[in-house]
């Protein structure tokens, strides 16, 4: 697990207000001038020509070497501006406490983009049983460190 | 309904038959020390009250089931035990009369034992699609002394089309809890109930919360065990909250009744819960075991002991009764403590006797 996050633990909420299908997991980001919605999940990538080519499926990618952030779009890579911090991570719950304690995306390794959407799905329960609306909130929910 | 139906029954042979209990997660009660008064006491008295009547003990049976013909025994025989003893209990889930009243018989507990104080049960994400008159008949049918609303969200999002529709839930129970003609408890199945959802409950006519704490049956595993393959939730599986950790918080933070439930075994997990600000404890996995060993009278065997139990632990304390118990000194430690110094003041982590 990425350092420090396994002594993190989230205070459950039980009374969720929300559907958990309709939970707002994107977060906004300025990719080369476009405003972008994207999850909070890169993935890591050779090259930006291979961004492009898993682009279909994935909108947010870690060029590895450069270790710069691209956002693809109309089948080109579009660098990020904005991001301040991003953290490996094995899955959704990780994920969840990553951003939790301030990382703006975390990253999934190469060869596990089919990853992203079980790593999306856990995320959104993640934030439905914190009660979580949006990833803004998500970064204020109560949490212990063991 | 068929899917309710068979679906309760399943959830009976799972829990007894498989390995569904929390594995990392324990109640946290080890992190707790009680310190037994000075004055030495000869006789110890158990006898406590709930929801205003006098009960032999501050021990409930948390509900558990109901809404299958074979699942009708389970009650009926710990609501004999129940009467018998002088102790609350409650039943699973009543969805099932709600859609089908001729399986309202699994749940008429009181048909034979009118003194039992009995809990009716609801889920909270069907308090948006019942009405108010029809939650209050489910109650008068059952003769119910009060209504439990039990919350799941951990449970519906593992269960394979779980009900994961939670919006105005918070709203439909603080207007049940306005409008019922009776009391209105609310509860979590495993995974806790923290202080933030306590002091939002305080808002409302809400009279009692049971924790409903991680450290016995866990009812992700379960839900996880139920599902045709692995699942992108199986990382959920001990998720929660332990139920003394969970105990202190809603203490803290809620003025009205609290019960501790979630891995209650002991004697002494009664009586550190008693201390820590709980009304009562409520069992369920041990109490199913022992009604499925030997019915009513296994059930009522193990209530007795547990009881007796207790009476000695509080003959440990110098505690001659429950009164005495609340406010016995104690001094939680360990991780629990390192928890709760997060989360609530410094001067609930210990007392002076």
């Amino acid at each position: 697990m990425a350092q420090g996050l396994e002594t993190m633990r989230f205070i459950p909420d039980a009374l969720p207000d929300l559907n958990l299908s309709e939970i707002d997991t994107k977060i906004s980001l300025n990719a080369g001038g476009h405003a972008v919605r994207v999850f909070p999940i890169a993935v890591e990538a050779d090259s930006e020509a291979a961004a492009v080519k898993m682009g279909a499926d994935h909108s947010l990618f870690l060029v590895k070497n450069r270790d710069y952030l691209v956002a693809v779009l109309d089948g080109k890579a579009h660098r990020i501006t904005e991001i301040d911090d991003y953290k490996e991570v094995a899955d959704g719950l990780e994920l969840a406490k990553a951003i939790r304690m301030g990382a703006d995306v975390g990253v999934i390794t190469a060869g596990a983009a089919d990853k992203v959407k079980q790593v999306e799905e856990q995320l959104r329960v993640a934030m439905f049983l914190t009660n979580s609306k949006d990833i803004d909130a998500l970064r204020k929910a109560p949490m212990v460190t063991l | 309904m068929s899917d309710t139906r068979s679906r309760k029954l399943e959830h009976v042979k799972v829990v007894l038959g498989k390995d569904v209990q929390f594995k990392t997660k324990t109640p946290m009660f080890s992190d707790v020390e009680l310190i037994p008064r000075k004055a030495k006491v000869k006789k110890a008295d158990t006898a406590a009250k709930f929801l205003g009547k006098k009960i032999s003990a501050p021990i409930f049976v948390s509900g558990m089931t109901g809404g299958h013909e074979k699942l009708a025994k389970i009650n009926m025989d710990i609501g004999e035990a129940c009467s018998e003893l002088g102790l609350p209990m409650g039943v699973g889930s009543q969805r099932a009369m709600i859609e089908k009243p001729e399986l309202g018989f699994t749940f008429d507990v009181k048909k034979e034992h009118k003194d039992l104080i009995l809990l009716a049960n609801i889920g909270a994400s069907h308090t948006t699609k019942y009405s108010l008159d029809r939650i209050e008949k489910m109650l008068d049918d059952v003769q119910a002394n009060a209504l439990c609303i039990h919350t799941n969200p951990g449970q519906e999002a593992a269960q394979e089309g779980g009900d994961i529709e939670f919006r105005g839930v918070p709203r439909a129970i603080a207007d049940i809890a306005a409008n019922l003609s009776r009391k209105v408890i609310v509860k979590e199945v495993g995974n806790g109930i923290s202080k933030e959802v306590a002091q939002r409950l305080s808002k409302t006519k809400v009279c009692g919360i049971d924790t409903g704490g991680s450290g016995g049956t866990n009812w992700i595993a379960i839900e996880l065990y139920r599902a045709s393959g692995p699942r992108s939730v199986d990382i959920f599986r001990e998720w929660g909250m332990p139920t003394a950790q969970s105990l202190v918080e809603v203490r803290s933070a809620f003025k009205g009744m609290v019960t501790a439930t979630g891995g209650i075994r002991t004697a002494k997990d009664i009586a550190k819960a008693v201390a820590l600000g709980a009304d009562a404890c409520g069992l369920a996995y041990p109490v199913l075991q022992a009604q499925n060993r030997e019915g009513a009278k296994g059930v009522e065997r193990y209530l007795r002991h547990l009881t007796a139990d207790l009476e000695e632990e509080m003959l440990r304390l110098n505690c001659a009764s429950i009164d005495e118990l609340r406010t016995v000194g104690y001094s939680i430690n360990g991780q629990l403590r390192n928890i709760l110094s997060q989360r609530v003041d410094k001067k609930l982590l210990s007392r002076d006797g």
